[in-house]
């Protein structure tokens, strides 16, 4: 289980760069020679193999093969700019597929990361800035005075940097790019998804984890969230503090652990969970940390319930599911999730996006927000800009495309449940299970948090490093080029718990609404215990 | 935060550890540079007495910056209104890559000269004990090391604000750049008679903070590569105010030493602020203004208080340094008169026009100016009056700006001048008079606060129209700052020269479009203004 892709970046190591009769050799002044439309290179350089620092930062990939990394600019329209790179490996290790990642959040920065796992394998990769060129990530002003870097940042940047790359990789490789596949999570998610609906010629397969392609309502999400977790007009104090959310998150674990017939710690399916937080009440409703307050019950199951618009009580976006709550921490203590890393601070997550992407006032103020008629002025304002939700995929399908969509059970920044909704959406339209499990299979995670870690089996090839075992059978590139090469659909992708850099469990990833089932007998740690049912 | 995996040929496992963070960084937090997934940090481990921590790059290439390192716990719940507690170690590396919160206060709006460039960026959080390190220093450098103490009124300011950023005195002048954030308002500065039963003492919380954020660079900064044996404290504003009760203070001895003192005591006499009563008050006033505030917020006990949301502590009254018998145990002035002071070389000045983001500056007509003579100079007011004569309003305009100007420029002499009775070591004045460049707003001058970009290399935080002269005066400034870092002595080559304080001819060095030693203020003017 521990045997690695070693050999295969140690193979594309060995790529010695060669002469090719009409390749476009790595100069800038060569490649920018290039006529790509509404783009440009502005600069080419040749980098030997080995771990490579990206520049302007002190971050650094795990070892590369040699590769030619390419920078450019795009530009879907007036007053839209995107810079991209796109790194294609040296001489014969081109497997002549571009493999383009998506952003994270609503940073300019590029999935360098992703970039680096797939270029080992022998892609050319590329990414993009999303259209917007802000230092800080965190900074969602760049949309003010400029309504198409809205555009760009949710689907148009891919699409534009899509089509310029394909014309580089074929130069750079003096042969056409034969397949063409997105790789994201998160906002990458959502451009994948954006994909699949506005651009379904752009790939031949998609990979879309966690999927903010819902976005105006998930933010909107964040906001209830927020709110019922600090009482009116108080930012300082959240309600559920990290240690009650952890009460929380153990009390849920040991009522519904054993649902699914192992007691491993995750919650397999939130669904069958039964537990309400009456169950943590403290007895004389007097505060302890062993129990839960009124007040706390009550926001907590205001969290669970979703944000609801006031006036028609329809759902606006779901709750966050059972085992999603608790602090996640690092080894150095520092929270990586948890319901308290997004609810429990002193101002909304995503104020910013309520600010400058739908009211244009700095001062807004999140304790004034109307469910009801504000989020009209929401999906007025910035609905149409950003959200992909449309349930016709079938341009995508009839082109024969293939997508696997993936999600944490445990995610506390996209509730698994919006992104259950989608699916289930699209196989609505598509008319059946079968139809759609042709083109679209959507892997539910258990013990999943954001895109990655968490308590459960979480290592398939899904963010920023290579799964275990580098095949069909265990990795999300490896099964969807499987399926788009081959026709073998992913009928279940086996994921691991890597732990100190050893795997110490492994569980079958099913795809929706199919689970995995303990046969009863067998190693509980071994995926192979399991089936798909 | 980052991935644990360094040194291994691949990533596998931990290596999708941060999705979350880049997809959903802090909420509104100015968290740059969080380790994305697949990628580890470049930069260099440094290893302090709690823990590993890795940096994040700097502004510029050859700089490392450390963001948001512990440095006591966090001053919540029971430690509300405590002396700093240590901080609790950590295993593994500590990805310092990221400012913390900065300390509870109200919104920092921008607000006359003081745009967003000179106010905190991120969220607020009482947990706020944190502070950052700029270094370029390789291998065993031993650096000089200058720790910023922000400005802020005691009630506002963070470690974050972009002017401050040290990556430039780092790699162009060498200095290991230090900044902390401090408690301030009432969480940082309340006094009240239960806290004094409590601690022997009360208040002060924030200077407190910054003490403890020494004893931290002390213990831990030659693993940046500074030198804990050439420490320069500066500050502006309330933070030079701090620096000055850090120079008095028995608590600090020994933790510093060099002390800038930007447009603080002394110099504030521009703005009517005088160096002893105006900087620190009576701990029994303090007491009495901490239960008529402590009455108003509806707690009777402090108990009481400490249950209260932070948020319920911004604003409400104004809250300062006290003589509280610890941290001080007498008014300054009387600490300096007795020669017990931590006696360091000293430079500090003013700026030609400190009191410009006030509505009046600039305006005066003749009534404005006496009435505002009369009040502030009482009997000596129609001697003032004889001295800046403003019989008409043209003439009062520049009657207010001069004698303002005179009396900071006094103010400092005096400061000096008294320090000058029983220090043993040398003190630098300074005159900032550079007008930043501001077509649209030309009449804030050289306004309060306005030498910090300069002192920084930050000018280009500012999107104003430099010219060369701002960027020599800026060269200059940061080269004299280092040398005083590095040596007590702001002199050095190709530099004009700064001379010495000498309260027999008590110069100050010009810091504009020229750089040179100024005419000393004739002695009848010196009189008048300090009596």
């Amino acid at each position: 289980m521990t045997a690695i892709v070693a050999s295969r970046v140690s193979a594309a190591s060995r790529g010695i760069r060669t002469s090719r009769a009409h390749a476009v050799p790595c100069d800038s002044a060569s490649l920018a020679a290039l006529q790509l439309g509404h783009a440009q290179v502005t600069g080419a350089t040749h980098i030997a193999a080995g771990p490579f620092t990206i520049p302007g930062t002190q971050l650094s990939t795990a070892p590369l093969p040699a590769f030619c990394r390419v920078r450019g600019e795009a530009s879907s329209g007036a007053g839209s700019l995107i810079r991209f790179e796109l790194w294609f490996p040296d001489g014969d290790a081109w497997n002549a597929k571009l493999l383009v990642t998506g952003n994270a959040g609503y940073s300019p920065m590029l999935a360098y990361g992703d970039m680096a796992m797939a270029l080992r394998r022998g892609y050319a990769v590329m990414g993009g800035d999303t259209g917007h060129q802000t230092e800080n990530p965190d900074d969602l002003s760049f949309v003010v005075g400029h309504h198409e870097r809205m555009l760009d940042w949710g689907a148009r940047s891919i699409h534009v940097i899509t089509a310029a790359g394909k014309t580089i990789g074929a130069a750079l490789g003096a042969k056409p790019v034969r397949r063409s596949y997105f790789f994201g999570c998160s906002t990458g998610g959502h451009q994948g998804v954006a994909e699949l609906e506005a651009y379904p010629d752009d790939f031949d397969g998609v990979i879309a984890g966690a999927p903010g392609n819902n976005r105006v309502r998930l933010n909107a999400g964040f906001l209830w969230q927020y709110r019922a977790n600090h009482a009116a007009h108080d930012d300082t104090m959240p309600i559920l503090t990290p240690a009650s959310l952890a009460l929380v998150g153990r009390a849920v674990v040991a009522a519904c652990d054993a649902n699914d017939g192992v007691r491993d710690g995750v919650i397999d399916d939130p669904r069958d969970c039964a537990w309400t937080p009456d169950a943590l009440r403290c007895a004389d409703d007097r505060a302890s940390p062993a129990c839960l307050s009124p007040v706390q019950v009550a926001a907590l199951k205001a969290m669970y319930g979703g944000a609801r618009n006031p006036r028609t009580g329809a759902q606006i976006y779901p709750g966050w599911p059972k085992g999603s709550e608790a602090p996640i921490l690092a080894p150095d203590g520092s929270v990586l999730g948890g319901w308290n890393r997004y609810w429990g601070t002193n101002a909304p997550a995503r104020a910013d996006f309520w600010r400058y992407w739908v009211f244009d006032d700095p001062k807004w103020d999140w304790w004034s927000f109307d469910f009801d008629r504000d989020l009209a002025v929401a999906d007025a304002k910035a609905g149409s800009a950003i959200d992909h939700t449309s349930a016709d995929l079938s341009a995508f399908r009839r082109r024969g495309g293939k997508a696997i969509l993936y999600q944490g059970w445990a995610d506390p920044v996209v509730s698994a449940y919006d992104a259950i909704a989608y699916y289930e959406k699209v196989r609505a339209a598509q008319g059946s299970q079968s139809a759609t499990d042709g083109f679209l299979r959507l892997f539910m995670v258990p013990g999943m948090a954001h895109c990655a870690r968490g308590p459960g089996a979480t290592n398939f090839g899904n963010q920023g490093g290579d799964a275990p075992v580098c095949d069909a059978e265990h990795d999300l590139i490896e099964a969807l080029d499987a399926w788009v090469e081959r026709g073998t659909a992913p009928d279940r992708i086996i994921a691991s718990r890597v732990e100190n850099g050893a795997v110490t469990r492994t569980r079958a990833l099913c795809p929706y609404p199919r689970r995995a089932r303990y046969a009863g007998r067998g190693n509980p740690d071994d995926a192979t215990s399991f089936t798909c049912r | 935060m980052q991935i644990r995996h360094r040194g291994s040929q691949l990533l596998v496992g931990g290596a999708t550890a941060l999705a979350l963070l880049v997809a959903l960084p802090a909420i509104g937090a100015a968290h740059w540079g969080l380790t994305p997934p697949g990628l580890t940090p470049a930069g260099p481990v440094v290893h302090t007495k709690l823990g590993d921590v890795s940096g994040t790059a700097g502004k510029l290439p050859s700089v490392t910056a450390y963001l948001g390192i512990p440095f006591a716990a966090p001053p919540v719940g029971g430690l509300r209104w405590r002396a700093p507690q240590p901080a609790a170690a950590w295993k593994g590396t500590r990805a310092a890559d990221h400012f913390s919160p900065s300390c509870i206060q109200g919104p920092n709006t921008p607000f006359g000269p003081w745009t967003s460039e000179f106010l905190l960026l991120g969220p607020t959080s009482e947990d706020c004990l944190y502070l950052n390190v700029w270094t370029a220093a390789k291998g065993n450098a031993r650096k000089p090391v200058l720790v910023y103490i922000y400005g802020g009124g005691f009630s506002s300011g963070s470690g974050d604000v972009p002017v401050y950023d040290g990556s430039h005195l780092a790699a162009d002048e060498g200095l290991v750049v230090v900044n902390m954030n401090y408690r301030v308002g009432a969480l940082g500065f309340l006094a009240h008679p239960e806290l004094t039963k409590e601690a022997g003492a009360s208040g002060n919380y924030g200077l407190m903070d910054q003490v403890a954020a020494l004893k931290w660079v002390r213990d831990n900064i030659a693993a940046f590569g500074g030198d804990p044996r050439r420490v320069m404290i500066a500050g502006q504003s309330a933070g030079a105010m701090s620096v000055y009760l850090l120079t008095a203070s028995p608590t600090a001895k020994g933790l510093f030493q060099r002390a800038a003192i930007e447009s603080g005591p002394g110099g504030l006499a521009a703005m009517g602020i005088s160096t002893g009563a105006g900087v620190t008050r009576p701990r029994a006033d303090a007491e009495q203004a901490g239960v008529a505030y402590a009455t108003k917020l509806g707690a009777s006990t402090l108990a009481e208080l400490r249950a209260l949301p932070a948020a319920k502590f911004v604003g409400g009254g104004r809250f300062g340094p006290v003589v509280d018998g610890k941290f001080l145990v007498e008014e300054t002035p009387e600490t300096f008169a007795a020669g017990r002071q931590n006696d360091v070389p000293t430079l500090t000045g003013l700026n030609a026009d400190e009191g410009s983001a006030g509505p009046g500056y600039g305006k005066a007509t003749a009534d404005a100016f006496r009435k505002q003579v009369e009040q502030r100079y009482g009997e000596r007011a129609s001697r003032i009056l004889a001295t800046y004569p403003a019989g008409t309003d043209d003439e009062a305009r520049a009657a207010a700006i001069q004698s303002a100007r005179d009396a900071g420029v006094a103010g400092v002499e005096r400061l000096l001048t008294e320090r000058a009775k029983s220090a043993h070591t040398a003190a630098f004045a300074y005159f900032f008079d550079r007008a930043i460049p501001w077509p649209e707003r030309p009449e804030f001058g050289a306004f309060h606060t306005a030498e910090v970009p300069y002192v920084f290399g930050t000018l280009d935080v500012l999107k104003r129209p430099w010219t060369d002269v701002d960027r020599t005066l800026s060269k200059t400034m940061m080269s004299y700052w280092a040398n005083f870092a590095a040596t007590g002595d702001p002199n050095g080559a190709g530099l004009p020269k700064w001379p010495a304080f000498d309260p027999a001819r008590p110069t100050l060095m010009r810091l504009g479009e020229k750089v040179e030693p100024q005419t000393p203020l004739p002695r009848e003017r010196y009189d008048l203004l300090t009596q």
